[in-house]
């Protein structure tokens, strides 16, 4: 019926059919096929990490010569830093203090406190189109899908595979991640989506908010993953257009990916996340 | 054995000079030039197909992407340079470029295939479109640079290879 020719092509094209089809099955399925994957994750992480490590050196001893030129002055600024800190910090113990005070009287659930775990960052994503980081803590460690992952600066971002002494961590600032944020200040809610570069956007946020450039934006807790509270970054852009229901808002995270060294993994759920 | 070893590395060290440093410049895929450099000097098609494989297994491993974007992209890469290269003589400038772009054509095909329903209704669909768009150019002018250089690597090697055997067997004489 069919020439050998014919027989070939019709072959290559049911093939690349399936191959497109498995593919977008993968994709609608966020594209977590653990078993398989994570496999690979345990199997290179080690080389990753080791060859990262030779990099990471080689920049470190560079960028050490340059910080050896500027450190008096730096020496001095944080200095003054640290005095108005210490001010700083006995207003925050108060506040503390009446905070819990209040949530006793008021009769609120307890907090859980946080438990946290340290890992190293050990690659970066070998694609542009993504940003995502590996670290070397896996599921032997308690990590899991979707685990927060912070450093004290701010919000790195989550956890989407888990191996069992390797995670990656997809960064709030890739184009596919998403949270749930408020401004400070005005209490404005929306969603702090990443653009692939350091930039993040604040979208869904009612015009109806006050936002000032410099404003600090911090997570809401409401999308069940981020507790709420964790500084995520600083309004650097607001417009409103003549119509519309929602304003433009940019935020600039207060973590310097490129920096990333080591990070921390909330492992347990706080009362927040398991509400949400 | 060693040829296994030396693939290993040399996919990592490419790997990571990509996230580290090309990523930041909007390269494409270097690995791309390689599989093609490979398929030029290797005798062994299959070491080849297995050099996809393995390839696509890496990248899609420590890639944020779907799981299997890299392994479809190499592997129909390999299949069209091995169907192409029973009609045309690839050893040729223009070809080496050509397949370079089709290369970085197949992996942007399967990349957006697998984030069809993001990409369509991304707010940043131009942005990717014109980083895409970069990706060919950078192709265009360096794959034929890329191709010579990894020759040179691996002349280098070879020579070293050569020169390390010719002294143990000196050596084995004494």
């Amino acid at each position: 019926m069919f020439s050998k020719k014919k027989f070939i092509q019709l072959v290559v094209i049911v093939f690349l059919l399936i191959n497109i089809a498995a593919l977008i099955a993968a994709g609608r399925g966020g594209g977590k096929i653990q078993g398989f994957g994570a496999f690979g994750l345990d199997l290179f992480g080690p080389v990753e990490h080791v060859l990262s490590k030779i990099t990471g050196s080689v920049e470190k001893i560079w960028m050490n010569y340059f910080s050896l030129v500027r450190l008096s002055s730096e020496n001095n600024e944080l200095l003054e830093e640290i005095k108005q800190f210490h001010s700083k910090e006995t207003l925050y113990k108060e506040v503390v203090l009446e905070n819990e005070r209040l949530r006793r009287l008021l009769k609120f659930s307890k907090k859980i406190k946080p438990e946290y775990i340290a890992a190293e960052v050990v690659g970066r994503d070998s694609v542009k189109w993504f940003n995502t980081i590996i670290i070397n803590r896996g599921k032997d460690s308690g990590v899991d899908l979707n685990c927060p992952v912070i450093v004290p600066e701010g919000v790195v971002g989550q956890v989407i595979k888990v191996s069992r002494n390797y995670s990656k961590v997809l960064l709030i600032t890739d184009r596919m991640s998403g949270v749930d944020c408020l401004v400070q200040v005005s209490r404005g809610r929306g969603v702090v989506s990443g653009t692939g570069s350091e930039i993040c956007i604040f979208k869904y946020i009612l015009r109806k908010f006050d936002i000032q450039v410099g404003d600090n934006v911090v997570t809401s807790g409401m999308d069940g993953i981020f507790p709420k509270g964790l500084r995520v970054g600083e309004v650097t852009r607001v417009s409103k257009k003549d119509s519309g229901i929602f304003q433009d808002v940019d935020v600039k995270p207060f973590v310097d990916f490129e920096k990333l060294e080591e990070v921390l993994i909330i492992l347990n759920l706080p009362d927040e996340r398991k509400d949400g | 054995m060693a040829d296994i070893l030396f693939n290993f590395f040399f996919l990592s060290i490419l790997i990571l000079v990509q996230s580290f440093f090309l990523n930041a410049l909007g390269f494409y895929d270097i690995l791309l030039v390689w599989i093609f450099y490979y398929y030029m000097v290797s005798e062994d098609k299959v070491r080849v197909f297995l050099l996809c494989i393995f390839a696509g297994y890496l990248k899609d491993s420590l890639s944020g992407g779907v799981f299997g974007v890299y392994l479809s992209s190499y592997l129909w890469f390999f299949l069209i340079i091995r169907v192409s290269s029973f009609y045309l003589n690839l050893n040729n400038h223009i070809f080496i470029t050509l397949f370079g772009i089709a290369g970085v054509v197949i992996n942007g095909f399967f990349l957006f295939v697998s984030n069809y329903e993001y990409f369509l209704g991304s707010v940043f669909f131009e942005e990717i479109f014109s980083l895409y768009l970069r990706e060919l150019i950078y192709c265009f002018f360096s794959f034929l640079i890329l191709f010579y250089l990894f020759n040179r690597v691996r002349e280098l090697i070879l020579m070293v290879k050569a020169d390390i055997q010719s002294k143990l067997a000196k050596l084995s004489r004494i």
